[in-house]
């Protein structure tokens, strides 16, 4: 038998993919994002026929999948901000809070029932979309990406880390205020990744100027992992491709030079479980 | 036994408003009403008991647990002065989903639905969304909410703000009902005469704290009332009333030449003897009206004397 604790959180995903579903989320999602796939596709599409040499295939289609996936990795987070972004302030701000934290559930299994569902929901959408830029890259171009199994966990702890830092904006600020605050971090994110690989690329510079581009983007990845996870699944890709060198694979802005440790998915790891119990216990002790 | 207790109960926000040392309890069975102005602390006081505001000082337990304990409102039902709900649910999904929130499994929850829409009077519009309905509708939808598990004790947060005079009465009769099945029903209203006609005992709350609490019998019977139109009238008759109660007013009305007087007595058992005072002292007795206070006039006392005060 389910304890009430388990029940709620059961009752509580339900109900976010419930909701998921009504406001027709879904279906705007899907919608975009097919858009999405078929302008990469036919990106793919004119692009092959125009490539020769050996080796040249691999080289244009590991970019063409960067750059899908960082596209399609800007589009999860920014899901997952906006799933996340009133999941709390937006009952306050509604009124709906009083009637749902009236029940005799703690309001941890509240929040957390609605952290699981909508990451049950984001977790299919990484994969779908993972899997369509991959097997778009196959179908075009016939380059076979490999990795792909270590880049789908690392994707979906991009959009966990996301989810759980709009979470806790959700019961530290209204949703406005929320909205604003994850959408500037990512920015600073994703801003200082491009920085850091810069610093890597650029070798011209003195050696004070780019440990100090690298340095400026460790520190956005600690304020907020999600661009370093990205690199780091790029990373992990490029390794494993065939005889070309890792070093073609990576230049670009998608690519990466600059490769994050293994103690940064470790780092993201314990980042998005301080994000949810911060906001757990936070709401738990929240006026409402 | 009681199914809400509270000892010195406080909530300070950190605007200094709230409310202070609140202690009161509630039996089974019983009708409590709380009263105040606007800004009083009800919802404060009503919002700590249903665990949305996590009170500052003292203790308070519901159905015989602590407040910050959620198993406390397993057998309690909350109406919400704001009452909205997921306007993207269906009633039926609205009240499964709070059913389910409450432990309920899916087979209770399956009978109590039809049972709570008919007492709230919705049946026939379960699968319509909550944003199709009217204010009204949706209040009674709230109270059905509050209802679906049956509770033992009731919190209702001014339940008939978005109704029609014939939806009071239909919520007054429920909680009637409800209180001849032995639960408990906690009032919050602005709506004195509603009150009035269901609650047994009553509150009022002003500034944050209680200015007076007990059953209407004893409060309105402290505040009974005589109007009396006497002719002749003389400073040891005068003296005389004020013995036997409180001369709250005094006019002399020239064209008719009589003397109006109020007195405040603390039992019907002064009446007959105030009167007999007025003739055996030879005065003419022209009216004489006792009146029991309405609930609204001590509440205007209680609340204007306490405005007075500061």
């Amino acid at each position: 038998m389910m304890t009430m604790g388990f029940k709620a959180l059961a009752v509580m995903m339900k109900f976010s993919l419930r909701e998921v579903r009504r406001k027709k989320v879904l279906i705007a999602g899907g919608v975009l994002t097919g858009a999405f796939l078929l302008v990469f596709v036919l990106g793919l599409h004119f692009i092959n026929g125009q490539i020769h040499g050996r080796g040249f295939e691999e080289i244009v289609g590991f970019q063409f999948f960067s750059l899908g996936l960082y596209a399609a990795t800007f589009l999860i987070v920014v899901i997952a901000a906006f799933a996340g972004v009133s999941a709390v302030s937006g009952e306050i701000e509604t009124g709906t809070a009083h009637g749902l934290l009236a029940n005799p559930v703690p309001r941890s299994q509240i929040l957390l029932g609605k952290f699981l569902g909508y990451a049950l929901l984001l977790g299919v959408y990484d994969a779908a979309v993972l899997f369509s830029i991959w097997g778009a890259t196959v179908w075009q171009l016939g380059v076979v990406i490999p990795g792909v199994f270590e880049i789908l966990p690392l994707m979906f702890l991009e959009t966990l880390t996301m989810l759980a830092l709009s979470f806790l904006g959700s019961v530290l600020f209204s949703s406005l205020a929320n909205g604003i605050t994850v959408f500037l971090l990512y920015g600073v994110a994703l801003l200082g990744g491009m920085v850091e690989q810069v610093g890597a690329l650029a070798r011209g510079l003195s050696e004070n100027t780019v440990t100090a581009l690298i340095n400026a983007g460790i520190i956005t990845s600690l304020i907020l992992p999600v661009d370093a996870l990205y690199r780091r699944s790029i990373y992990l890709a490029s390794s494993k491709t065939g005889a070309v060198p890792n070093i073609l694979h990576n230049l670009g802005p998608f690519g990466s030079l600059s490769v994050p440790s293994v103690w940064m998915e470790v780092y993201a790891v314990v980042y998005l479980g301080v994000c949810l119990a911060a906001a757990t216990f936070l709401f738990s002790r929240k006026d409402i | 036994m009681f199914v809400l207790e509270t000892k010195n109960l406080t909530k300070v926000y950190p605007t200094g408003g709230g409310c202070f040392d609140i202690t009161l309890a509630v039996e089974q069975g019983e009708v409590f009403g709380l009263l105040g102005p606007n800004g009083a602390g009800k919802s404060t006081f009503v919002k700590m008991l249903v665990g949305l505001l996590r009170p500052t000082g003292g203790e308070g337990r519901l159905l015989g647990l602590p407040l910050r304990l959620p198993a406390a409102r397993r057998q309690v039902g909350y109406l919400p002065e704001n009452f909205r709900y997921h306007d993207w649910m269906s009633a039926r999904e609205l009240l499964e989903f709070h059913g389910a929130l409450h432990g309920l499994d899916h087979r209770e929850i399956r009978t109590r639905i039809p049972e709570v829409l008919s007492m709230v009077n919705l049946r026939g519009v379960e699968g319509r969304l909550v944003r199709t309905f009217s204010k009204g509708m949706q209040q009674r939808l709230g109270l059905a909410v509050a209802l679906l598990t049956g509770p033992r004790l009731l919190f209702l947060d001014e339940p008939t703000s978005a109704l029609d005079p014939i939806g009071r009465k239909e919520i007054r009769e429920t909680i009637l009902q409800l209180r001849g099945r032995g639960v408990a029903v906690f009032l919050n209203s602005h709506l004195l005469t509603e009150v009035e006609r269901v609650c047994g005992r009553v509150a009022v709350i002003n500034k944050g704290r209680i200015r007076a609490q007990g059953s209407l019998e004893a409060l309105l019977g402290a505040g009974l009332e005589v109007e009396m139109h006497v002719g002749g009238v003389t400073a040891a008759l005068m003296e005389r009333l004020a013995k036997q109660g409180t001369v709250t007013r005094s006019e002399r009305d020239e064209q008719r030449d009589i003397q109006k007087i109020w007195v405040r007595v603390a039992s019907k058992e002064q009446i007959p003897v105030l009167a007999e005072s007025v003739v055996n002292s030879g005065n003419k007795l022209y009216l004489f009206s006792p009146k029991r206070s309405t609930l609204e006039e001590l509440f205007v006392e209680l609340v204007a004397g306490d405005d007075h005060g500061v």
